[in-house]
C-alpha cells in the first residue's frame, strides 16, 4: 500500500480550498497538499456567477454590521451570530485581496470596485466580475497556487477520513488516474468538498459531481452533521435542465411572470418585488405553478423576462445568461422570456464546524459548502457563500497551520485503507440487480418530491420510507468497469452512495423540525417557531446505520429574532 | 425519435493492445453532452470522458467530432447531425495529449507549459497597495486589454487543434500565450516580469505560430489567442527582441507596405534570412518559363496619401519611429530607379493637387533626407 | 454581366502581375467583369496586425472604402487577405469609435468606409454569385481523368465569424472541380494541416513539416494536383516545397488557373505552365 506523508491536506480544489492552499502556502514550511477529483479549475466555485458580499471601504451608508443583520434576518435566525460577525468583518479584506491578486472584478468609472444589489441586502454590496465572478475567482486562485507552487493530488478521490476519536490522522482516496487506494498520513486536513445539491439529481443548478462526497465521509467517520434539513432551491434555474439563470438577471432589472402576465411577486413581496431572497421567491415561484398559473402547455414554468433590459445591457451585463439561455433553453431572451423553475441549488447544512471553522476532532476542519458553520443558517443570501468560502478558507489555513506547526505525529492504521479496497471490490463484484443510473433518478425524484420547495409530514414520512428503500437497493449496484485507471463507472457509483447516504441525514431533521424556516417550508407548519425550534438540528451515523438526530442552541449575540418581511 | 450513430474511440491502455471504435446509437436531443451520458446510464457504463459543470464552465468536455474539436456541453446534437449530413459521428480525444483511457486525456504537459510563462499577476508595488485594506484604483476602460483573455477556461481545445504544436514540442500552446498577454497588459504587473515573460515567450515559440486561426475557432470562450499571438510579438520587437526571423520579417512588412503600399516578396528572403541567392534562384526560374520579374511593386496609385494614413495611425499609437526611415529611403530609390520617376516627383505632385498634408508629408519629407 | 471589384494585394504583383489578366479573362466566361481596385494596398498579410491591430484594420478601411467608391462588392481572391479584410471588416462594422476614428482619417483622401460592400472570396463568389451550373456550363476542356485534391486551406475557414463555409465540412471546393469535370478527393491525411505558408519566415522548420505531411497525403491517394483557392498555399506548394529535403514533387494549382484551364484558355496562359513543379497533366 502506497503511502503519502504531508502535514496539511485539503480536500477540495474550488474557492475555499484553492484560497486555503494559498494562505498555507505563503504561511508555512509545512508540507501541503491539495486533492481534488476534479482540476481545481473545474470545481464549481468557477459556475459562481453573481457576485460576492462584502462591505467595502468605499461603500457609503453601509458596514459590517449591516451585513451581518441581513446574514441573519435572510438566515431566519438560525445562523450563528458569532460567525457571521467574523465573516462579515472580514469581507473588505478578501475582496482586497483577492482584487490584488488578479481577480477582475468590474469597476465603476472612478477605479474602484462596483458592487450591485442582490436579493436579501439592504444595501448594493455585492461585488461582481461582470457574470462570472466564481469563474474569475476560481482562475486567480488557480494562477496563484501555480505561483506559489502548491502541491496538487489532481483527479484523487477521498474515500474515507481516519481519525482516533480525538484528532484526526489521515486520509483514504482513490487516484483516479491510476487507480488505487492510497493511505495518506496528515496531520491536518480542511474538508473544502462542496455542497450535496446532486442529491436532487434531477433537477439542480449543481456541477454533476457536487455529490457531497466529503460530507458523506465525515459522517461514515462519526462527525456530526448539521442542519441537513435546509437545501437552497434558486427559483431561477432553465426549466428543461436546472441549469442556474443567476440572480442578477434579477438584480439588473429582469421581471418575472405568471401565464397571464402579472408580475406576482407584488403579491409575495411587495417592497423587494423579485430581489426578495430566494426561498420566498422559489416559494412564490412554486405557488404560482402548484395553483395553476404557471406558463407553457403544462403550466410547470414562470417567465423571467428581461426583454426590456435591451441586447446592449443583456450582453453587457448577463452575457453568460443569454448564451445558456440559447444553448440549453432555445430562447433568446433578447426576444423572448426566459423558462424557468426552482432547482436545488445550495447545501446551508453540513459539517459541522465552529466559527473558525474546527470540527469535534482535533486537526480536521470544514471550509466553504461541505461545512455549516453556521454563517447561512436556514437560508443564505446570494453571494453570501463565496464569501463564506473565501474568508473560512483563510481562517481553517491559519487555524490548520496552527495546529500542524505543533501536533504530534500521527501513525493512521492501514485498515481503513484496506476497508476502502474491500468495499470497492465488492462493488465489482456485486450481482447488479440495481443501476446506478436508474437509482440515482429516483432518488432525485423522491427528494424533490418529498422534500422540495413546500414539505409536509405525511409526504415526507413517505418519502424517508422511499429513501431507505433505494439505500437497501443500493447494497446491489455493480461497478461494470474493473479497470483501474481512470474508471468513472466507480466513481460514479462511490459519488452515488454518497449522496445516497446524506439523503436521510437530510430526511430525518427535516421530518422533526416542525416549522416552517428559511428554505424549510412546511405546509402543516407554517410558521416560525421559535419557542422549539430556534436550534440547530444535528445528525450522526450510528454503527447499526440508523441516523441519530439531536439538537443544538443557536449563538445570538446582537440581533434577536424578529419576523422576517421584505 | 431521432437518432444518430456516435463511433466513440474505446482505448483502455492497460487492456486493449490498440485503440478501437464503438458504435452507440443516441437520441439527437440536447448537446453531445446529453449524448454522451445518455451512453453512460443506458449503454455502457464503460465509457471514460470527462464532464463536470454541464454548462460550459469549467472546461472539462473537450473532444473531436470528425476531427474537429468541440466542447461536448456546447454543442447541439442537431448542428453535428446537420453539419455531418447523416455521416456517422466519430468522437475522440484531444490531439497532442496522451490518452489516459477512452476519451480522456493527460492534460498535464500543457498545464506545466503554461506555468513557464509566468501566467499570474507579479504585483507592482507602484500599482498594488500591499497594505490589505486598500484598494488598488482600476479604471473600466484599462481592463478592455484583457477582456477576452481572462475567459479562458483551460479546456485545451485550442491546444489540441493547434498547428505548432503539431510540429513544435516546445511550443507552449495558444492558451498559454493568452494568459500570458493577459498580465503583459495589466498596469498592476510589474515591468520585469513583463519582460520576462517576453522572453520565455520567445522561447517557448512565440514565432513558430503558423497563424492558422484555428485556435480562436475552436475556443468556445471567445479567446482570440492567434491575435494575442500577434500582440505578443508586438511586444517583442518593441522590448528589442529582433533578432529573430520574424522580427525582420514584420520590419519588411512595415517599411515596404509604408514605402510602396506592398511587400516585396522577391527581397523576404535575403531581409529575412540574409539569403541573395532565393532571389537570384528566383528570378531565374521565372524569366526562364518567360515571366517578368519586377523587382519591386508598382507603388500603388494614391501613395502619398496612404502614407499618410500610415504616419498618423502610427504617430497615435507613439509608434512612428517603428518605420526604419533609412530603409524606407532605399526603397524609394529602388523604386525611383526602376519606375524613372523620383518618389519626391510623386509627392510634389500631391502638394500641387492641393492635398493637405497635415504637416506629415513635409515632416516625411524631412526624414526622407530633405529631398 | 455582374461587375465586382477586384482586389489584387500582393499576388498579382511583381511575377505574378501577368495573373490579373488570365483572371479577367477567366470571369469573363462566367459572365463577370472584374474591376481592378487599383488604389488598394497590401492588406498587411496578417503581419502588420503584429505592430499595430488599427493600422490593419485602418489599411483595410481604406481598401474596402475603395471598392466602395466604385459602388462596388469586392472580391478577394486570397485567403489570408480575405479573412484580413474581412475581419476589419468586422472591426469596423461594429466599432463604431473605430470607424470614426478611421473615417476621419480616410476623409483627407475623400474617401469613407460605409460598410455597403460585401466582401467575397473566391468560393462564396462562386458559389452565390456565380452558381456551379455556370461553371460547369463555361467547362470546354473538362479536367476527365485528373484525380485533384481539395485543399482549402485555413483562412476561409478559420475563425467561424468570417467562414465562407462550413468550417467543419465545407463543400464548395469540391462542388466547383467537380463542375469542372475533375474527379475529386476530399479525405487524405493532412487535409486539416495548415500549408504553413505563414511560419516560412518566421519558423522555416515549421512550414517544411507541414509540406511534408499534406504533400505527404496527397501523394498517399495517388491525385495528379492539389487545387486551392488561396494563392499563397499554392505558393507554399509550389515553391516553398522546393525548400524541403526531398521534395515529393506534387503539381498543385491556384483554383483560378485550373479553371481557366478548363474553361479552354492557352495553358500557356491560364498560369499552369508557370509553376516550379510542373503540371503535366493534359
Ligand atoms: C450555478 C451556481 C451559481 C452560484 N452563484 C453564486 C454566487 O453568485 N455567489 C455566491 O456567493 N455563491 C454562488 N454559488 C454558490 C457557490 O458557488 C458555492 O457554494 C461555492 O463555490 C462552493 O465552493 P467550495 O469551494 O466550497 O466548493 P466547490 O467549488 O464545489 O469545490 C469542491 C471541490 O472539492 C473537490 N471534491 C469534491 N469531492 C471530492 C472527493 N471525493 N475527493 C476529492 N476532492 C473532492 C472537487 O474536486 C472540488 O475541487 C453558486 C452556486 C451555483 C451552483
Ligand atoms: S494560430 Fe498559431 S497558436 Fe493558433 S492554432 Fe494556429 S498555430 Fe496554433
Ligand atoms: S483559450 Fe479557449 S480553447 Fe484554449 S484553453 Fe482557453 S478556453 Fe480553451
Ligand atoms: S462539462 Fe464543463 S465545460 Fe462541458
Amino acid at each position: 500500500m502506497v503511502e503519502l506523508d504531508y502535514d496539511i491536506v485539503i480536500v477540495g480544489g474550488g474557492g475555499a480550498g484553492l484560497y486555503a492552499a494559498l494562505w498555507a502556502a505563503e504561511n508555512t514550511i509545512l508540507k501541503v497538499a491539495v486533492m481534488t477529483k476534479v482540476y481545481p479549475t473545474r470545481s464549481h466555485t468557477g459556475a459562481a456567477e453573481g457576485g460576492i458580499n462584502a462591505v467595502l471601504t468605499h461603500s457609503v451608508g453601509d458596514s459590517p454590521e449591516a451585513h451581518a443583520y441581513d446574514t441573519v434576518k435572510g438566515s431566519d435566525f438560525l445562523a450563528d451570530q458569532d460567525a457571521v460577525d467574523i465573516m462579515c468583518k472580514m469581507g473588505a479584506a478578501v475582496i482586497y485581496d483577492i482584487a490584488h491578486r488578479g481577480v477582475p472584478f468590474s469597476r465603476r468609472p472612478d477605479g474602484r470596485i462596483a458592487q450591485r444589489p442582490f436579493g436579501g441586502a439592504s444595501f448594493p454590496r455585492t461585488c461582481y466580475a461582470a457574470d462570472k465572478t466564481g469563474f474569475y475567482i476560481l482562475q486567480t486562485l488557480y494562477e496563484q497556487c501555480l505561483k506559489n507552487n502548491v502541491t496538487f493530488l489532481n483527479e484523487w478521490f477521498l474515500l474515507s477520513i481516519i481519525h482516533n476519536g480525538e484528532r484526526v490522522e489521515g486520509i483514504t482516496a482513490w487516484d483516479i488516474r491510476n487507480g488505487g487506494v492510497h493511505l495518506i498520513k496528515t496531520k491536518a486536513v480542511i474538508l473544502a468538498t462542496g455542497g450535496h445539491a446532486r442529491v436532487y439529481w434531477n433537477r439542480t443548478s449543481n456541477a454533476l459531481g457536487n455529490t457531497g462526497d466529503g460530507t458523506a465521509a465525515a459522517l461514515r467517520a462519526g462527525l456530526p452533521l448539521k442542519d441537513m434539513e435546509f437545501i437552497q432551491f434558486h427559483p431561477t434555474g432553465l426549466a428543461k435542465t436546472g441549469i442556474l439563470v443567476t440572480e442578477g438577471a434579477r438584480g439588473e432589472g429582469g421581471y418575472l411572470r405568471n401565464k397571464d402576465g402579472e408580475r406576482f411577486m407584488k403579491r409575495y413581496a411587495p417592497e423587494k418585488m423579485e430581489l426578495a431572497p430566494r426561498d420566498i421567491v422559489a416559494r412564490a415561484i412554486q405557488t404560482e405553478i402548484d395553483e395553476g398559473r404557471g406558463c407553457g402547455p403544462n403550466g410547470d414554468y414562470i417567465c423571467l423576462d428581461l426583454t426590456h433590459l435591451g441586447e446592449e445591457k443583456i450582453n453587457e451585463r448577463l452575457p453568460q445568461t443569454r448564451e445558456h439561455a440559447i444553448l440549453y433553453e432555445g430562447v433568446d431572451p433578447v426576444k423572448e422570456p426566459i423558462p424557468i423553475a426552482p432547482t436545488a441549488h445550495y447545501s446551508m447544512g453540513g459539517i459541522d464546524a465552529d466559527k473558525l471553522g474546527r470540527t469535534p476532532i482535533k486537526g480536521l476542519y470544514a471550509a466553504g459548502e461541505c461545512a455549516c458553520i453556521s454563517v447561512h443558517g436556514a437560508n443564505r443570501l446570494g453571494g453570501n457563500s463565496l464569501l463564506d468560502v473565501l474568508v473560512y478558507g483563510r481562517l481553517t489555513a491559519l487555524e490548520a497551520v496552527k495546529y500542524a506547526d505543533e501536533a504530534p505525529e500521527t501513525n493512521p492504521s492501514v485498515a481503513k485503507a484496506k476497508d476502502d479496497e474491500k468495499r470497492i471490490l465488492e462493488l465489482m463484484e456485486a450481482d447488479g440487480k440495481e443501476k446506478v443510473a436508474d437509482l440515482r433518478k429516483e432518488l432525485g425524484n423522491v427528494m424533490m418530491k418529498h422534500f422540495g420547495v413546500f414539505r409536509e409530514e405525511k409526504s415526507m414520512r413517505e418519502g424517508l420510507e422511499k429513501v431507505m428503500e433505494i439505500k437497501e437497493r443500493a447494497k446491489h449496484v455493480k461497478v461494470y468497469d474493473t479497470s483501474k485507471k481512470f474508471n468513472t463507472d466507480l466513481i460514479t457509483a462511490l459519488e452515488f452512495l454518497n449522496l445516497v447516504d446524506l439523503a436521510p441525514a437530510i430526511a430525518v431533521p427535516a421530518i422533526e423540525r416542525k416549522e416552517s424556516r428559511g428554505a424549510h417550508a412546511r405546509k402543516d407548519y407554517p410558521k416560525r417557531d421559535d419557542k422549539n425550534f430556534l436550534k440547530h438540528s444535528v445528525v450522526k451515523l450510528k454503527e447499526d446505520g440508523t441516523y441519530e438526530l439531536s439538537w443544538k442552541p443557536v449563538t445570538i449575540t446582537k440581533f434577536l429574532p424578529e419576523e422576517r418581511k421584505y | 425519435m431521432e437518432t444518430a450513430i456516435l463511433q466513440v474511440f474505446r482505448y483502455d491502455p492497460e487492456k486493449d493492445q490498440a485503440p478501437y471504435y464503438k458504435e452507440y446509437e443516441v437520441p439527437v436531443e440536447g448537446t453531445l453532452l446529453n449524448a454522451l451520458l445518455y451512453i453512460k446510464d443506458n449503454l455502457d457504463p464503460t465509457l471514460a470522458f470527462r464532464a463536470f459543470c454541464r454548462s460550459e464552465v469549467c472546461g472539462s468536455c473537450s473532444m473531436k467530432v470528425n476531427g474537429k474539436t468541440k466542447l461536448a456541453c456546447k454543442t447541439p446534437m442537431k448542428e453535428l447531425v446537420e453539419t455531418w449530413k447523416g455521416k456517422p459521428l466519430r468522437i475522440e480525444p484531444l490531439n497532442h495529449m496522451k490518452v489516459i483511457k477512452d476519451l480522456v486525456v493527460d492534460i498535464d504537459k500543457p498545464i506545466e507549459k503554461m506555468k513557464t510563462l509566468i501566467p499570474w499577476l507579479v504585483p507592482d508595488p507602484r500599482v498594488v497597495p500591499t497594505d490589505p485594506m486598500h484598494e488598488s484604483i482600476i479604471y473600466p476602460e484599462e481592463m478592455e486589454a484583457y477582456k477576452d483573455q481572462i475567459h479562458c477556461m483551460l479546456c485545451f481545445s485550442c491546444y489540441s487543434a493547434c498547428e505548432a504544436v503539431a510540429d513544435n514540442e516546445r511550443y507552449r500552446g495558444p492558451f498559454a500565450f493568452s494568459k500570458a498577454y493577459r498580465f503583459q497588459v495589466d498596469r498592476r504587473d510589474i515591468e520585469t516580469a513583463k519582460e520576462k515573460r517576453i522572453r520565455y515567450a520567445i522561447s517557448g515559440g512565440l514565432w513558430s505560430c503558423v497563424q492558422c486561426q484555428k485556435c480562436i475557432h475552436v475556443c468556445p470562450k471567445g479567446v482570440r489567442p492567434a491575435e494575442d499571438i500577434q500582440n505578443l510579438r508586438g511586444q517583442a520587437v518593441k522590448k528589442g527582441f529582433t533578432d529573430k526571423p520574424g522580427a525582420k520579417k514584420l520590419k519588411h512588412f512595415v517599411d515596404w507596405i509604408y514605402a510602396t503600399g506592398q511587400i516585396n516578396r522577391l527581397y523576404l528572403p535575403e531581409e529575412v534570412y540574409g539569403n541573395k541567392e532565393a532571389r537570384e534562384k528566383l528570378t531565374k526560374a521565372y524569366t526562364e518559363m518567360g515571366v517578368e520579374v519586377w523587382e519591386v511593386p508598382k507603388p500603388t496609385k494614391g501613395l502619398m496619401k496612404f502614407r499618410d494614413i500610415y504616419l498618423e495611425i502610427l504617430s497615435k499609437e507613439d509608434k512612428a519611429l517603428d518605420l526604419d526611415y533609412s530603409h524606407v529611403r532605399k526603397i524609394d530609390k529602388m523604386v525611383s530607379d526602376i519606375f524613372k520617376a523620383d518618389i519626391c516627383t510623386i509627392v510634389d505632385k500631391a502638394h500641387e493637387e492641393g492635398r493637405s498634408s497635415r504637416g506629415l508629408i513635409s515632416k516625411l519629407k524631412g526624414l526622407l533626407g530633405g529631398q | 454581366m455582374v461587375k465586382v471589384g477586384f482586389y489584387q494585394g500582393c499576388c498579382f504583383q511583381g511575377q505574378d502581375a501577368h495573373m490579373f489578366e488570365t483572371m479577367k479573362e477567366m470571369f469573363k466566361r462566367i459572365d463577370v467583369d472584374v474591376v481592378l481596385l487599383e488604389e488598394t494596398t497590401c492588406c498587411g498579410g496578417n503581419t502588420i496586425d503584429e505592430e499595430n491591430r488599427k493600422l490593419s484594420y485602418a489599411i483595410n478601411a481604406r481598401n474596402i472604402a475603395l471598392a466602395e467608391r466604385e459602388g462596388l462588392d469586392m472580391l478577394v481572391s486570397c485567403n489570408t487577405c480575405y479573412m484580413v479584410i474581412a475581419k476589419a471588416k468586422r472591426a469596423l462594422d461594429t466599432n463604431k469609435k473605430l470607424r470614426d476614428e478611421i473615417n476621419e482619417l480616410l476623409k483627407e483622401e475623400g474617401l469613407e468606409y460605409k460598410g455597403t460592400s460585401r466582401i467575397y472570396h473566391l468560393l462564396d463568389f462562386f458559389r452565390d454569385v456565380v452558381g456551379y451550373e455556370k461553371i460547369k456550363q463555361a467547362v470546354k476542356r473538362p479536367l476527365k481523368g485528373w484525380k485533384v485534391v481539395a485543399y482549402y486551406g485555413c483562412h476561409v475557414l478559420y475563425p467561424k465569424e468570417i467562414a465562407v463555409d462550413n468550417s467543419d465540412n465545407p463543400s464548395s471546393l469540391q462542388e466547383i472541380l467537380k463542375a469542372l469535370g475533375a474527379e475529386v478527393i476530399d479525405d487524405y491525411e493532412g487535409k486539416d494541416a495548415c500549408c504553413g505558408y505563414h511560419s516560412f519566415f518566421t519558423d522555416k522548420s515549421m512550414t517544411l513539416k507541414k509540406l511534408n505531411r499534406i504533400l505527404g497525403g496527397v501523394k498517399k491517394v495517388g491525385a495528379d494536383i492539389v487545387a486551392t483557392p488561396c494563392p499563397l498555399c499554392f505558393k507554399s506548394f509550389d515553391i516553398y516545397q522546393t525548400n524541403m529535403e526531398n521534395p515529393p514533387r506534387v503539381p498543385s494549382s491556384f483554383l483560378p488557373e485550373i479553371m481557366a484551364y478548363a474553361f479552354g484558355i492557352d495553358k500557356d496562359k491560364s498560369g499552369l505552365s508557370h509553376h516550379l513543379i510542373k503540371v503535366e497533366k493534359e
